[in-house]
């Protein structure tokens, strides 16, 4: 893992159900100097963060919390013009079309790929 | 034809009709001195020979006066046997019953027409069919002299239509019973005729199916692709095309696929189109099924990689580079693989905490040195994975520096469900009971386990969890709940 702090002072939400990826993601982002908001769990945690006063400069949304998916968190976010990057399983097809911007990072998920289509 | 060679016949073989009747025909003509008379007359007997139809002529008392060669053909009996005999001597008593009545009628005046069967006329099973008409020959006041009987072999028709009825049968047999709905059509989708099944499927008339009117059976949104397919069939010679259909019975529109081909004449000029639609709303279920699991398998797998490259990570962060990461790391990939194993049979086979427990205990070969007690509770799939990995640190643990490291121990796992705010909450204590101190420092050291249970759990699964690790071993508890949360009960 390469330290450096291309994120400074960024405040990045995790949205990742398995505790054990949550950390690892927020563990990287760390390393690279960003602030984590979260990480949240599901869907109603992460609308939680997103409506706290925590500032949100990006975010990384599992697409499925569980059995639920995160298009919610990731309408307000488009709302809120916060840019952010699906993290999944899933191929593009379960993602519906009103995101057909957004990166999808496929896990497991490749950091240096994050940071570009975060910072960019 | 028939009404001259009658008369002709007749006249030519009525005056020596006591006698030989064409001997006596043949030198009637002389005889009578009217030389063109005889001349015709051989002229019909010739023509009579030459024509393809078996035909006689019988007197008033039912004897033959004349035969032609069909005739001798047919039945397999030279004239010479034939002329001045009765029906009845010349056929036989079968025959003769079955056509006097008709013979009869003609005798009476009147023309007679009727298909005649002789069973087994060209062997066993094979009937011999002729169309029989008999016409009366009346003499100048009307008297009837005679009857001419023509008698064309129709078995080989007889024979091809029969099959024809049969394979027709059979046919119809077929479209009743088969579940597809069929139908014909003439170009750009104007049906001809709807079979009674689509009749019945869609509440349509005959009518109302007929042009486009089967549209209306046809889910609104599907409208355009059955169009579509139409409108390219001339081109491509077919029709392939999934549209929905509204059930009668209950409103339901249910997919179906529709086929068809075209009928060509002669020229392959398109004659009109047969089609089937077949309902294949089973099998549209069962692919949606199989991409929503295609999609979770994907979801799970590539999960599960993220997972070991944590565990991974996490393994090597306490143990460094060194042989006791190769033991961990595999130990824990072996508690993944476990869990995976109960996962995929889970739906055969539901997981229960026991089972869970058991597992872990087993693989380490203590599963008889611990008394697990708790009612039978099942596990939503969603939670098993963490939940597994944390009892497997447990386990681990508990073996290597806890109550079952050594012979005199016991390990103690209880559960219990109860009902905290709506929703099913599982609390399970894990109580080791070393029988003799235990170095604590030892078992502290690697604290993945302790990490799982105070981290993993709370975070993932909204667990409330307590570690005491004391002399005697670990005392842990893990309260979760057993269902998601509907909406959200944070403060």
């Amino acid at each position: 893992m390469t330290y450096d702090d291309s994120l400074a002072g960024r405040h990045l939400l995790v949205v990742e159900d398995e505790y054990l990826l949550a950390d690892d993601l927020a563990a990287r982002f760390r390393a690279h100097g960003a602030s984590v908001v979260g990480p949240a769990a599901s869907v109603d945690d992460a609308l939680d963060l997103l409506g706290g006063d925590a500032p949100v400069d990006g975010a990384v949304l599992d697409v499925n919390l569980q059995g639920e998916k995160a298009f919610p968190v990731a309408d307000l976010l488009v709302e809120r013009n916060v840019p952010f990057v699906f993290a999944t399983g899933y191929d593009g097809s379960a993602i519906p079309s009103r995101f057909a911007g957004v990166t999808l990072c496929e896990k497991p998920v490749d950091a240096a790929k994050l940071m570009v289509a975060l910072l960019g | 034809m028939d009404d001259r060679a009658t008369t002709d016949a007749g006249t030519g073989a009525a005056p020596p009709s006591r006698g030989r009747g064409r001997a006596g025909a043949a030198s009637a003509g002389p005889a009578d001195g009217v030389p063109d008379a005889s001349a015709e007359d051989e002229l019909l007997r010739l023509a009579l020979d030459h024509t393809p139809s078996a035909a006689a002529y019988h007197d008033c008392e039912q004897r033959f006066l004349h035969v032609n060669a069909e005739w001798e053909r047919f039945h397999g009996i030279p004239r010479e046997r034939v002329i001045g005999l009765t029906i009845a001597e010349v056929l036989g008593p079968r025959v003769h019953a079955r056509v006097r009545p008709h013979v009869e009628r003609a005798l009476a005046g009147e023309r007679v027409r009727f298909e005649d069967r002789e069973p087994g006329k060209f062997g066993p099973g094979r009937d011999g069919w002729t169309e029989e008409t008999y016409v009366p020959h009346r003499d100048a006041s009307g008297r009837v002299l005679g009857v001419f009987a023509y008698a064309p072999d129709i078995t080989a028709r007889k024979v091809a239509k029969a099959a024809l009825d049969e394979s027709e049968g059979r046919l119809r047999t077929l479209i009743d019973g088969m579940p597809q709905l069929v139908w014909r059509s003439c170009d750009l989708g104007l049906w001809t005729w709807s079979s009674p099944q689509w009749r019945a499927y869609t509440g349509q008339t005959m009518e109302g199916s007929l042009d486009r009117g089967w549209l209306e059976a046809v889910h609104p949104d599907d409208h355009p692709p059955a169009m579509t397919a139409w409108e390219a069939a001339r081109r491509t010679g077919r029709v392939d095309v999934e549209y929905r259909v509204r059930r009668a019975s209950d409103g339901a529109y249910l997919w179906h696929h529709t086929r068809s081909l075209p009928v060509r004449d002669a020229n392959g000029r398109i004659v009109e189109w047969l089609g089937t639609t077949t309902d294949i709303q089973k099998l549209k279920e069962l692919q949606a099924r199989q991409s929503v699991l295609v999609a979770e398998l994907q979801h799970r797998t590539r999960n599960l990689i993220a997972v070991v490259r944590s565990i991974a990570d996490q393994t090597m962060k306490r143990t460094g580079p060194s042989p006791m990461f190769i033991e961990r790391f595999g130990d824990r990939m072996a508690a993944l693989g476990r869990v995976q194993g109960l996962l995929s049979r889970a739906d055969d086979e539901p997981i229960t905490v026991d089972a869970l427990i058991r597992s872990e205990l087993d693989a380490l070969g203590a599963g008889s040195r611990a008394r697990l007690d708790g009612p039978p509770v099942r596990l939503r799939a969603a939670i098993v994975q963490t939940l597994a990995l944390a009892l497997h640190e447990l386990a681990t643990n508990a073996r290597k520096h806890g109550a079952l490291s050594g012979s005199d121990g016991r390990l103690d796992v209880t559960w219990t469900v109860r009902d905290g705010d709506g929703r099913r909450r599982l609390r399970l204590d894990w109580a080791e009971e070393a029988g003799r101190p235990i170095e604590v420092a030892d078992a502290a050291r690697d604290g993945y386990g302790r990490e799982l249970i105070e981290r993993a759990l709370p975070y993932s699964l909204g667990a409330l969890t307590e570690y005491t690790l004391t002399e005697s071993g670990v005392r842990c508890s893990i309260d979760l709940p057993l269902e998601r949360s509907s909406r959200k009960e944070r403060s």
